[in-house]
């Protein structure tokens, strides 16, 4: 059993859930690493928490087997695990101090007076709120429980921490703040994150691999940017960030590695083929993420982009989006800084559009397929 | 016109308030006023004012044993039914097995079963038992009325805390019962004290289950009132009446303060 997962620290195998019509989670493999910080990202509804809450063992799972170190924990009682967990609502004792609530833990485990007071000082200042101690939870703010949260599930030293969508109940701004803070105890701590969210953004800016679930299944993992740059299908572009995902078909040219992608309507262009499984001549669908393409005057001389007309444009802030409708009647969508120096089109201007064969991505249409 | 039209309703509403509060509220405001009168008789409104009723009902053994007696067995059933209520609100809105919707409407039962009937069916049952006529069968039966109401009172606390509270426990290194015990019995801790008070409130004032069980020995005060009411006009009655209205009220005061307290030590 050691030798295959050897580094692997959590390995779930082929984990499923069947609730008594409904399949939560669909024969899942997951393997972290010792100190790795891996997201489960997915909306609502994909089996990501249950996932979480089987790994913690309030769930069993109805087939499968999870270990821990090499060892099953499938028999082991939650309380038996060593497992931190923060829950999104902070689950915090209401009629606990904050110091009570972080010497919880250390309480369960007998620990004495003196060895309790000093974890809980400590786990309190690292989590910046060295001096509350005496405070109970609801004179906090929702940052500061979340901080209290934290501490807590990290105070008896976890051999694993699982935290289900921790951040969602806070403002934008507290939220861009805590994840910096977390990436920061991750990092200085080396303990191992299973971490549970709906939020994109906050499952590519902190995890060191993301999974992406749908429908109890993990479509793709891998590095935030493997999981933007190169989606696996359908379901990982459209949920990763915006794209424009355009069908039609692939025809070969005489340029080694590049091939002719022909839209439904509209005309055709130059793609590389680096990233494509699809050989040409089949049904494809083409990914383009609305960053990767350019703007440029129509009026210009050359014969180098595609022809098209603003026909939408939204400011902002940071940037422009811009819907062009191609000649033939393609419409994509472009998001462009808004800096002085670059072009930047009014609403019903003809432009030239370009488009880098390499920033694409060629996928398999898996129509009528699950997705 | 409209703003008129919700003027002189709200006046009939006051009006419709203030009668239905002085018809709730005006017979116990006679009988206490009634109780400080002096004459043997009831006088309403006494001209001597007196406290001998209250004096004779602690000092008459006729009044003060069943009294003392009650005082007993409303505590017994309260420490009961607030024990066997809790863990079977618990049960109920913790647990995930079948049928748990059922067990609830059984255990929740007694509360709307005629008390004749549920009397009636305890007395035949206990004769069999030859514990009628015991202090032990008042405290059967009380406990039998009581426990559905904390029932009802814990299960709407266990049903508002936050089970993710129990879950954090168990991650946290809290076997269940340790958990049970250290967080989640904390935080519905409000909820048992009141079920508690209604408990001893119910024994205390209960009379039909008093007078099938309790036969000649075992009587409670609220059944040697009764029993008084039959034969004589006592204006004992009145002061006992003043005070069992008394006691009643301490007792949902004191409990609203306790969970007040509480409360506080979280909302503060």
């Amino acid at each position: 059993m050691s030798g295959a997962n050897a580094g692997k620290w959590l390995v779930l195998e082929r984990v499923t859930k069947r609730y008594s019509n409904f399949l939560a989670v669909d024969g899942i493999d997951l393997e972290l690493r010792n100190g790795e910080f891996l997201t489960i990202l997915g909306p609502s509804g994909s089996g990501k928490t249950t996932t979480l809450m089987m790994v913690a063992g309030f769930t069993p799972p109805t087939s499968g087997s999870i270990l821990m170190n090499g060892r099953s924990i499938a028999g082991l009682a939650p309380e038996r695990r060593n497992i931190g967990v923060v829950f999104q609502n902070y689950a915090l004792f209401p009629h606990m101090s904050v110091a009570e609530n972080v010497a919880f833990p250390l309480k369960m485990r007998s620990e004495t007076r003196s060895i309790t007071s000093e974890r809980v000082a400590r786990a309190l200042d690292m989590v910046q709120l060295g001096g509350l101690g005496g405070r109970l939870p609801r004179q906090l703010s929702g940052g500061q429980q979340q901080r209290v949260a934290l501490a807590r599930a990290l105070v008896f030293g976890p051999d694993l921490l699982l935290m289900d969508e921790p951040l969602g109940a806070l403002d934008k701004n507290l939220r861009e703040q805590m994840q910096f803070e977390l990436k920061r105890l991750h990092v200085n701590l080396g303990i191992t994150v299973l971490y549970v969210t709906h939020d994109q953004e906050e499952a590519l800016t902190m995890a060191d691999r993301v999974a992406l679930m749908n429908r109890g299944r993990i479509e793709q993992i891998g590095p935030a940017e493997t999981l933007y740059e190169r989606p696996a299908n359908r379901f990982v572009a459209e949920f990763v960030g915006e794209s424009n995902i355009l069908s039609g078909v692939l025809e070969p040219t005489h340029e080694a590695g590049r091939a002719w992608f022909v839209p439904a309507r509209g005309p055709r262009f130059l793609v590389s083929l680096d990233r494509s499984e699809t050989p040409p001549g089949e049904d494809c669908l083409l990914v383009v993420r609305p960053e990767k393409l350019s703007l440029g005057p129509a009026a210009d001389a050359g014969d180098e982009g595609l022809r098209g007309r603003v026909t939408q444009l939204v400011y902002v802030g940071d940037f422009t989006r811009y819907r062009v409708e191609l000649d033939g009647g393609l419409v994509l969508t472009l998001k462009r800084p808004n800096s002085t120096r670059s072009f930047r089109p009014a609403e019903g201007e003809a432009v030239r559009l370009f488009l880098d064969p390499d920033d694409v991505c060629i996928l398999r249409d898996r129509k009528g397929e699950r997705t | 016109m409209e703003s008129e039209k919700i003027g002189v309703f709200r006046v009939v509403l006051w009006v419709i308030g203030i009668l239905v509060s002085v018809f709730l509220v005006a017979p116990i405001i006679i009988v206490m006023i009634t109780s400080l009168n002096e004459m043997p008789y009831m006088e309403f409104p006494p001209h001597r004012l007196s406290l001998r009723w209250y004096r004779n009902f602690f000092t008459s053994p006729h009044w003060f044993e069943p009294a003392l007696l009650s005082v007993r067995v409303a505590f017994a059933t309260a420490v009961s039914a607030a024990f066997l209520g809790t863990l079977a609100a618990i049960g109920i809105g913790r647990g995930q097995f079948r049928f748990r919707r059922a067990l609830e409407m059984f255990f929740v039962s007694p509360l709307v079963v005629p008390v004749v009937v549920l009397a009636l069916g305890l007395y035949l049952l206990f004769s069999s038992l030859h514990v009628l006529g015991t202090p032990l069968a008042l405290y059967l039966g009380h406990t039998v009325i009581a426990t559905p109401l904390v029932i009802v009172i814990v299960l709407a606390a266990v049903r508002t805390a936050d089970p993710e509270m129990e879950l954090a426990a168990r991650s946290l290194g809290a076997g269940y019962m340790s958990a049970l015990w250290h967080v989640t019995i904390p935080i519905i801790r409000p909820a048992i004290l009141s079920g508690t008070a209604f408990a001893f409130l119910i024994s205390f004032d209960e009379v039909i289950i008093a007078i099938f069980l309790g036969g000649p020995d075992a009587t409670t005060l609220p059944k040697r009132m009764w029993e008084t009411i039959r034969f004589e006009i006592d204006p004992t009655l009145t002061a006992i009446s003043s005070l069992l209205t008394c006691v009643a009220v301490l007792i949902l005061v004191g409990a609203e303060g306790v969970r007040r307290t509480f409360q506080g030590r979280s909302a503060r």
